[in-house]
């Protein structure tokens, strides 16, 4: 898929980095947004993304990652919506995942890592 | 705000057959397949666009875990103290449901209010919801 083609959605509780966001991913693709957690499900519902990156810690031992909650339940929800949206998984942690973008390399060069998905 | 119905339910083709029905209606499902995810849900959304909750009587408190006792009970109770109606859908059967009955009677005396309904014997979701609409139209 082309980088024109890509609609991609960033979700994450926290605002300056939703902002910082915005702004990396805004000129990327043909729409590039950053939300917070709580109007997430709204727009996903509403629009049509190719991609979904949510933002969380994924360690085992955090029950109270936001992040993970959202993206457990997107993962549940986006099907019965009949959205085709690739789900990703993003944080600091060092998770070596095929689905989860590290923030740093996410900033450095996010449309390469969104290519091979 | 777009208007959102909560629907618990485990077992994976039933909650995609209410979810379905919900969406075909023109409102967004908000699935939730645990008493957790559910409780949360209701939490996050009482205040923004939910208007109702339709839900099964067996389901797991959370991920990974397996059906136990009347976690729907807990979801009545939570939409009751919310104001948010509520229609229990399960494919309980009525000769042995009176448990289930009598617990939800429970509820309702301690909160002071009803629920919508309770669908017994199968698992009828497109009367649960027309239960749940005639109350909205009321």
């Amino acid at each position: 898929m082309e980088k024109k083609d890509l609609k991609v959605l960033f979700v994450s509780e926290f605002q300056p980095i939703n902002w910082a966001m915005g702004k990396v991913i805004g000129d990327l693709f043909q729409i590039g947004e950053a939300c917070g957690i709580d109007e997430a499900e709204d727009r996903i519902f509403a629009r049509n993304y190719t991609h979904v990156v949510v933002m969380g810690e994924f360690r085992s031992d955090s029950s109270d990652d936001k992040g993970r909650k959202v993206y457990d339940l997107l993962k549940l929800r986006l099907p019965i919506w009949k959205k085709s949206a690739k789900l990703l998984r993003s944080g600091y942690s060092n998770i070596d995942d095929p689905d989860y973008i590290r923030l740093p390399f996410l900033i450095q060069d996010f449309s390469k890592f969104l290519s091979f998905h | 705000m777009i208007k959102k119905i909560i629907v618990v339910e485990d077992k994976l083709e039933e909650l995609e057959k209410a979810c379905d029905l919900v969406m075909a209606k023109g409102f967004m499902p908000l699935a939730c397949s645990t008493n957790e995810d559910a409780v949360d849900t209701i939490k996050k959304y009482q205040d923004k666009g939910l208007v109702g909750i339709l839900t099964d009587l067996h389901f797991p408190v959370r991920e990974g875990g397996s059906p136990e006792g009347a976690s729907g009970a807990h979801i009545v109770l939570k939409s009751l103290e919310a104001d948010i109606p509520v229609v229990i859908c399960s494919d309980i059967d009525h000769h042995y449901a009176s448990w289930a009955t009598d617990l939800i009677g429970a509820i309702e005396k301690a909160t002071g209010k009803k629920v919508v309904g309770f669908v017994q014997d199968s698992k009828n979701w497109e009367r649960a919801l027309s239960l749940l609409f005639n109350e909205k139209e009321k």
